[in-house]
């Protein structure tokens, strides 16, 4: 009660807000972070690829090779050898302390034990051997998860090779075992030499393999992922007919691969953030480098890094992790499953988010406009896309209105009906005992049970739900005389209007208003509907997206980049990008594109 | 996240409250009864007769899908006597199960008694009541409205409203009556430079074809020996079958007053000069034989052209009419499709029109002294101020007006025959 | 309201174009058709050619102050008392005019759609789009209007559209109507039509410049008088001039004639929604500059505390008025005839003395140096 009390006086009475500076995407970043950041960037990047003497050739490479997630290539060698010297002498030590790998082969194989439960964790494999270097034998063991890696290559690339090619004479000088590992005896195309166990561990929860050799205080690990994927699909939301006909998989490095195969841009940068505590979710942040607006990326990578959560495993929980309003009944981050959607987007100077394990992909900032596109609208030729758009909008308009409209109108604006239809739907209620409220809730609920249904029923029994919705909840209610034959084509145009909607999560939002408009029509007719109207539009005017207006660009109104919102205009006209993105450069195609076509003149 | 918290909380309350406490406004479609016509009778127990006829939507659109509906069980038609239009509904509703909701009112039907007292009181009440829609048709009806209403049993749509609807604007294609809109209606009686005209209406005369009588046909006071299609007033046409009602010629207002009708073929003139003719199928005498008749598709060709002046204190009224037509029959076979014949039947059409349009706005100056064709308009725009215009006393100057009117008629089409070949009689 | 709320030029004069011309909605047509007969149409413009004038005079007046609304040059003027004494008069002329509106739209939407609610049943849902609005502040309630205004102007377009077929020309004639002396000289403080400008007087801070606000000002002024004209005309063509004068919303009855054919007509009930969704534009933002005026006037550090509090009163305020006759003879012939002293007159006399008394200290400045 108290609670309750002390809620209700928060409602009344003022509270001082705090002042908090919430994030907007302005125009003009300052020189000097920007600036800064390009040394932050820089330096990362020198620090990952300085193994390599010639820097720039291997950056300049880095666009087109994947950098590898969780792959850390360590620095020089003199840096190795200094530190390794140093715990020669210790003898064995406490497990649970270490952190680096340790000289002893027993400390390490303690210490994985001990952090894999073995022998309780059943598909964790230790694998013992004894490898001969320069005469010298050492034993050796290896760890994977069965079943997150790939066996043959395992057995090819780190096993035979240790196994075998050690009994071969290396002709080379230099007797460090671990170099000689590297450089001989490891012919895998992904090693890294790591000092942490922590590394180690996660890169072996990754479906990598970790090798262990006695005497050196590194360990290898090597990325012999084999874990078992879907191959790439058709996307199964959004659906096309003309246009590329593939879909994200749930391998973060399939659905990267799948945007640069299209966005074949040196500038399009990857970067790697985990998130979850404990799932250590690999999530890439892609962008382009030279378009993204830099203030932008860095408010989704702070977003990204100020996740505390333990698992993460789909971008649905990350998209309601990250985004601006979580009240807001309309989604405010894009989630695709088409790459190329995906691509058009960076293009425009949006960030996306890929996630390991999950088939769609997130893209940010989002308008509400955006939220009516399709990928298929820029494949087909102008006049078609602006019917389509014109067409999609006015199923969504019905998809939202309709219900309220006829609620409205059969019980408070009779006038409004022509005579004919007037006397149609009066004599096809005369029978039915409900108020048209009752009646057109009834129905609603009946539409949403086999919505519901149809995505729950399995794949055997579907046709059942036809019958069952078709026949029993349509005709039969009509023959019965539960609800007039008007209101089922209502609802039917309602929900074929609602599928209309290219995006489902908007789907959902509107679905849901849908139901606050049939109870506002209800109470007061059309000036319920008005003020409903009035509501949910400062409701989306207020929120943001990543700091750009929701429904830019129309409230409020920017110059510039209108070519492709509403209605698009021909390819060749859509010259800019829109404006209330703030890029850094706003231009996408020449002034004249069709260049031909001055050609042709000249002629 | 406050402001959400603030919001739904606002919302929340808003639907509880309102649902609670009830929508007051809401009626359920069925809930009402939907008057189509609505009578205005002189009432014997009291001042007025109300008759309402209401439609029986069960009957119209045939209830569960199955079966058409049938046009005379589409309506049933009540009558109360009342002191007023709205006391009148009241009553009605103690006896009639569903409230009575008149946004669905198609035809006002007055009867000629009631017209020729004043309808001005009952306009302003219908106009004041956001249920009466302007586009609702005013009707004058020569019999009682009780009778008149009664007699509407439409047999070509199962839809009573629909009957009316139709009925009334059939005017673009016969001529002989007009769009009497409750709106257009009303801003003519309160207008000082055009007044108002409403649609004649009856209930047949004759059960059977054999008592047929032309008696009342207006022909001989236009010294013809025989009467044309136009020259009738509602009631009048010889004509019998299952539809019940006519509709044809005018009733002319001064204010609200109503004084005087128009036939079928005055009411043509007067669209013509007002401006609202369209087409009509027009039958004339031929010019070389007045035995045999030809018929015309007359149709508008371009607005109708009036003017204004004034001679001394005599207004002169000009118009010109501007008329095409199509040949749709030549009974005498003469071959007026020829080029050189082709001006004279033009010539002779134009005189026929031009003898009614003068008979008409004779009777329409000196007879009734009522503007219906809006000459006032045209000469408005000589006046300043609304003050002059008013002192100007239009109205009353109408009466003594001159007119000179001039009528421009081409035969543009033959028809699909271009001549026509004189019948072969042999011996 | 952290200063860093700006909003474009387009946005700023759509919102006061929608606070102004929410005129047409209401009784605007008949009562210029009451002042001037057939010749009202004229009205609207001559006055707008006046208010051009005064803002012309106002803006020239305005150089100095870029970036500071009417209460801040009001303390420059003459301190806290002069302070406190304008924000009064507009705070009273605002909570007037505001609550005359609220029961005029609610009783509006109570004649011709909700006959049988009570009035606080109708008025309460304009009061909470009110409150909502006003909490989240003005930047939105601007937005909003780019959405709102498209709509409503193709609503209003459809009206004028579907009434072509009632148009007669000769209805504007006698030209000068009622006579040019009751037009031209009669009408002279029907320049009060455009009261709502005023609110261009509190936006200067929110918009950028001295630039922005006169063309902000020059644009809306002109498209309104134009949108006003043009409204009155399409009533005077459609209407005739007596009888003109009766209808109390002029514009719900052009709605009720669109009629082509036995479908398209019948459409005054979406005429409803978009004309709710007008007024409550309107009112909302007439709200917050009215709780926006109280914080500058009495200095709050916040103005949220206030909405509650001001909607109420407006509430209470707006049932007084014992009927509707009376409710639209205070609008027409107490807001519509005065309004103007508080929106031209009273900024002009603030404006004039600021600018003595900053030059007067800048010369004490340069006596000083010398």
């Amino acid at each position: 009660m108290a609670d309750f009390k002390s809620k209700l006086k928060g409602l009344f009475f003022f509270k001082e807000p705090e002042k908090i500076e919430k994030f907007i995407l302005k125009e003009n970043e300052s020189r000097n972070s920007s600036s800064e950041n390009k040394e932050k960037d820089s330096e990362e990047r020198e620090g990952r690829t300085s193994r390599d003497n010639n820097n720039k050739e291997s950056s300049k490479k880095r666009g087109v090779k994947t950098p590898i997630a969780r792959i850390k290539q360590v620095g020089a060698k003199d840096e190795e050898k200094s530190e390794g010297s140093d715990e020669d002498d210790k003898g064995s030590k406490d497990i649970s302390g270490m952190t680096k790998v340790s000289k002893k082969l027993s400390d390490n194989l303690a210490y994985i034990k001990e952090k894999y439960t073995i022998p309780v964790n059943s598909d964790i494999v230790i694998r013992e051997f004894n490898i001969t270097v320069k005469g010298k034998t050492i034993p050796t063991f290896i760890v994977f998860i069965d079943g997150m890696t790939d066996t043959k290559v395992l057995d090819l690339a780190i096993l035979q090779p240790l196994m075998l090619l050690s009994n071969m004479e290396i002709k080379d000088d230099d007797n460090e075992v671990g170099n000689i590992i590297r450089d001989h005896l490891l012919p895998h195309n992904q090693i890294q030499i790591v000092t942490e166990l922590s590394d180690v561990v996660d890169d072996i929860n990754f479906g990598g393999c970790g090798v262990f050799v006695d005497g050196i205080d590194k360990a290898f690990t090597a990325d012999v992922k084999g874990w078992k994927s879907r191959s790439i699909e058709r996307p199964n939301t959004e659906m096309v007919i003309r246009g590329p006909q593939e879909g994200f998989n749930e391998i973060l490095r399939t659905n990267t691969g799948l945007i640069r195969k299209i966005l074949k841009d040196e500038d399009l940068i990857a970067e790697n953030i985990s998130v979850g505590r404990r799932s250590k979710t690999p999530c890439s942040l892609m962008y382009i480098k030279d378009i993204a607006n830099e203030s932008l990326v860095n408010e989704v990578r702070r977003r990204l890094e100020g996740i505390k959560i333990d698992y993460l495993f789909d971008s649905g929980e990350l998209e309601q992790l990250i985004e601006d309003n979580p009240y807001l009944a309309a989604p405010q981050i894009l989630a695709t499953e088409r790459p190329d959607r995906v691509a058009s987007m960076l293009t425009e100077g949006k960030v996306a988010i890929v996630v390991q394990g999950s088939p769609f992909v997130l893209v940010m900032p989002t308008t509400h406009i955006d939220l009516f596109h399709t990928p298929e609208d820029s494949y087909l030729r102008f006049p078609y896309a602006n019917m389509l758009r014109i067409i999609r909008i006015s199923a969504i308009a019905m998809s939202l209105l309709l219900p309220g409209f006829y609620i409205a109108i059969t019980t408070f604006h009779q006038e409004m009906i022509p005579t004919d239809l007037l006397f149609a739907i009066e004599a096809s209620r005369e029978k039915v005992p409900f108020p048209s409220l009752v009646e057109i809730l009834i129905m609603e609920f009946a539409f949403e049970f086999i919505r519901e249904a149809g995505v729950r029923i399995p794949g055997p029994l579907g046709s059942t739900l036809g019958i069952i919705g078709g026949l029993i909840l349509g005709q039969a209610a009509v023959a019965a005389n539960i609800v007039s034959p008007i209101l089922i084509i209502i609802v039917a145009v309602t929900g074929i209007g609602s599928f209309a909607v290219p995006n489902f999560s908007l789907g959902y939002a509107y679905r849901i208003i849908k139901f606050v408009y049939i109870f506002l029509a209800a109470t007061a007719g059309f000036l319920g509907i008005a003020i409903g109207l009035f509501l949910q539009g400062l409701w989306l005017t207020s929120s943001k997206s990543f700091g750009i207006p929701f429904m830019a660009p129309i409230a409020p109104v920017t110059n510039g980049g209108l070519t492709d919102q509403i209605l698009r205009t021909p390819i060749w006209k859509q010259e800019k990008r829109p404006d209330f993105l703030n890029a850094k450069n706003n231009r996408k195609q020449e002034h004249f594109s069709r260049k031909w076509v001055q050609d042709d003149k000249k002629k | 996240m406050k402001k959400y918290k603030f919001i739904s909380f606002i919302i929340a309350i808003v639907l509880q409250g309102t649902m609670l406490t009830g929508c007051y406004d809401a009626r359920e479609i069925d809930d009402m009864a939907y008057p189509i016509a609505l009578g205005f009778d002189k009432g014997e127990s009291n001042e007025l007769r109300m008759t309402l006829q209401i439609a029986v939507p069960v009957n119209i659109a045939g209830g569960e899908g199955g079966g058409g509906g049938d046009g005379e069980k589409g309506v049933t038609v009540v009558t109360v006597d009342t002191p007023s239009i709205y006391s009148g509904l009241s009553m009605l509703n103690t006896f009639l199960s569903k409230q009575i909701n008149l946004s669905h009112l198609k035809a006002i039907v007055f009867s000629k008694e009631i017209a020729m007292e004043g309808v001005s009181k009952y306009l302003h009440a219908m106009i004041r009541n956001r249920e009466f829609r302007p586009n609702a048709r005013v009707i004058v009806s020569r019999c009682p409205a009780e009778e008149f209403i009664s007699a509407v049993k439409p047999k070509l749509e199962t839809n009573p409203a629909k009957y009316y609807e139709l009925l009334l604007s059939a005017y673009k294609y016969t001529g002989f009556s007009t769009d009497t809109q409750l709106i257009g209606f009303y801003h003519k009686t309160e207008s000082d430079s055009i007044q108002a005209v409403a649609v004649l209406a009856d209930v047949s005369e004759y059960e059977s074809s054999d008592e047929f009588s032309i008696d009342s046909s207006t022909y001989k006071q236009k010294g013809r020996s025989y009467p044309l299609e136009g020259d009738f007033k509602a009631g009048d046409l010889p004509k019998t079958g299952e539809l019940n009602i006519e509709v044809m010629g005018l009733a002319v207002f001064n204010g609200g007053k109503m004084v005087g009708e128009l036939d079928g073929e005055e009411t043509t003139y007067h669209l013509m000069l007002e401006g609202k003719f369209k087409s009509m199928l027009f039958t004339m005498p031929d010019p070389m034989d007045s035995e045999n008749f030809i018929v015309l598709n007359i149709m508008k060709s371009r607005k109708t052209k009036k003017k204004v002046e004034m001679h001394g204190d005599k207004p002169k009224l000009y118009a010109k009419v501007f008329l095409e037509g199509d040949i749709l029959s030549i009974q005498k076979g003469t071959n007026y499709e020829n080029e050189k014949n082709t001006p004279m039947l033009e010539e002779a059409t134009e005189i026929f029109i031009k003898e009614g349009v003068i008979k008409y706005l004779d009777k329409s100056i000196n007879v009734f002294g009522t503007d219906t064709n809006g000459f006032g308009k045209q000469y408005k725009s000589k006046f300043l101020t609304w003050n002059d215009w008013e002192q100007f006393d239009w109205l009353t100057k109408y009466k003594q007006s001159n007119y000179e009117i001039d009528i421009d008629v081409n035969i543009r089409r033959p028809g699909l025959i271009t001549k026509t070949v004189p019948e072969v009689i042999g011996n | 309201m952290s200063s860093n709320i700006r909003f474009g030029k387009i946005e700023a004069i759509l919102m006061l174009i929608t606070a102004i011309s929410i005129q047409l909605y209401l009784g605007i047509a008949r009562r210029m058709v009451e002042a001037g007969g057939v010749a009202g149409w004229m009205i609207p413009l001559y006055t707008c050619l006046l208010s051009l004038i005064l803002f012309f005079f106002i803006s020239k007046l305005y150089k100095n102050f870029e970036g500071k609304d009417i209460i801040d040059v009001a303390q420059i003027a003459g301190g806290s008392l002069c302070r406190v004494l304008v924000g009064l008069i507009f705070i009273v002329d605002y909570f007037f005019i505001l609550s005359i509106m609220l029961r005029i739209f609610g009783e509006d939407i109570k004649i011709f759609a909700l006959n049988k609610s009570p009035l606080s049943f109708v008025i309460i849902f304009f009061v909470i789009a009110i409150v909502v609005s006003a909490y989240l502040g003005i930047e939105t309630i601007v937005r909003l209007n780019t959405i709102i205004v498209p709509i409503v102007t193709i609503a209003f377009l459809i009206v004028v559209l579907g009434n072509v077929d009632f148009f007669d020309t000769t209805r504007v004639f006698p030209v000068f109507g009622a006579g040019l002396h009751n037009i031209f000289v009669k009408q002279l403080p029907r320049v009060s039509i455009y009261s709502a400008f005023s609110i261009l007087l509190f936006i200067v801070p929110f918009i950028g410049g001295n630039k922005d606000f006169k063309s902000i000002g020059y644009w809306s002024l002109i498209i309104t008088g134009f949108l006003l004209s043009f409204g009155t005309l399409v009533y005077i063509l459609a209407v005739p001039y007596p009888t003109s004068t009766e209808y109390f919303i002029p514009y719900l009855h052009l709605a009720r004639y669109v009629n082509h054919g036995r479908f398209f007509q019948r459409i005054e009930s979406i005429f409803i929604l978009t004309w709710t969704l007008s007024a409550i534009l309107y009112l909302s933002s007439g709200v917050f500059f009215l709780i926006y005026m109280i914080k500058k006037t009495f200095r709050l550090e916040y103005y949220r505390p206030l909405i509650l509090p001001v909607a109420i009163i407006l509430y209470t305020l707006c049932f007084i008025p014992p009927n509707l006759m009376y409710i639209v003879f205070l609008e027409g012939n107490i807001i519509r005839q005065y309004a103007w002293i508080v929106t031209f007159a009273v900024p002009i006399i603030v404006l004039l003395v600021a600018n003595i008394v900053k030059r007067k200290k800048e010369g004490e400045k340069c006596n000083e140096k010398i």
